[in-house]
């Protein structure tokens, strides 16, 4: 029997995808729907580690959908922060801009504190401390919710259960 | 239910509650007297990167704003409620996951598609309904696959550590 397919490779592909929702400016904000960017992420690195599988391998646990899940969600983060701070380097804050401009429109009653935390955000630099703090924050939330679209794609992709036939009704002999 | 099954089902159910305290997390600050400080802003960061967090569309408990939006809210708490129940609930789900998955999103996926389109407004009631269908629905799929993941992983570890101990003797 063949052993199983390698993790790593579909988890650092989920990983990658995971990633680059998360850190394009507007792309990102399918993560408002709790985090579909990252869920979807997990669920297809189950899916590339799926298509990895022999007809002669063990079958896919959910162990393994949520191991790889939770995989993508760490590699998603490392990435995904990274790649969100060389946005911000080339493009500015351009998210924050927009999202303050849209309160603008909206003519939000916000308290001037709000408003002023807003314009900060938007405007300021991230600070190392702050850098470090979303790192932390975005390894514990995309681990999580990686490992919960491991967890769907298990749900999805699990083996059919076999069958199994009832043995058949004994002979009996008729007069 | 084994006895690892019973502590991973319980890890699942403290931490879906815990998820749940960091979202009440300024309510229960202020509840207890305390103007909102280190902690509500903690709650308000940590959330931030997963919900838009919008004032006109969260709810207010005790005075504080939420840490994330009504639909969110409705989803995490009643995912809580499908942890919780999910024994009695057994036999309940489509068999098919694909036909489970959309019968929790579709609810959800059309209230929003239908505000979008400005045929019906979604407000607090539709979002909280939909979003707490989805988020129970999840909660009943989920739970028993995650401890089933994690008896798999038992498995495979207490395999791996037997296979060790055998090569050593």
């Amino acid at each position: 029997m063949q052993p199983k397919p390698d993790k790593f490779v579909p988890a650092l592909y989920g990983g990658i995808i995971m990633a680059l929702i998360s850190s394009i400016p507007f792309v990102n904000l399918i993560n408002c729907f709790c985090c579909a960017g990252v869920l979807l992420g997990g669920f297809l690195a189950v899916f590339f580690y799926k298509n990895n599988f022999m007809p002669d391998s063990p079958p896919l646990n959910a162990g393994d959908c949520m191991v790889v899940g939770l995989f993508a969600g760490c590699i998603g983060a490392l990435l995904g922060s990274m790649l969100s701070i060389l946005f911000v380097a080339a493009f500015g804050n351009v998210m924050g801009d927009f999202i303050l401009r849209m309160f603008h429109q909206m003519n939000l009653n916000l308290p001037d504190q709000s408003w002023k935390t807003l314009e900060d955000a938007a405007e300021k630099p991230m600070g190392a401390v702050n850098i470090v703090i979303q790192l932390f924050t975005n390894l514990v939330v995309y681990d999580i919710f990686g490992l919960l679209g491991g967890l769907i794609g298990y749900s999805i992709y699990k083996p059919k259960h076999l069958v199994m036939m009832p043995p058949p009704p004994p002979a009996t002999s008729q007069s | 239910m084994e006895r690892h099954a019973r502590t991973y089902y319980v890890l699942l159910l403290t931490g879906a509650f815990l998820w749940c305290v960091l979202i009440f997390l300024p309510s229960i600050e202020t509840f207890a007297g305390h103007s909102p400080g280190e902690a509500s802003s903690f709650s308000y960061r940590v959330f931030s990167s997963i919900c838009h967090q919008q004032h006109s569309r969260s709810f207010e408990v005790a005075g504080a704003r939420l840490a994330v939006c009504s639909r969110c809210t409705a989803i995490y708490v009643s995912f809580l409620f499908g942890i919780i129940f999910w024994r009695g609930f057994r036999g309940t789900i489509p068999s098919s996951p694909p036909l489970a998955w959309a019968t929790a999103l579709l609810p959800m996926l059309a209230d929003v598609a239908l505000d979008m389109l400005g045929i019906h407004g979604s407000d607090y009631v539709t979002r909280s309904l939909t979003g707490g269908w989805f988020g129970l629905i999840s909660g009943l799929i989920l739970t028993p696959l995650f401890v089933k993941a994690c008896s798999d992983l038992h498995s495979a570890l207490s395999h791996q550590q037997g296979m060790r101990y055998a090569a050593k003797t």
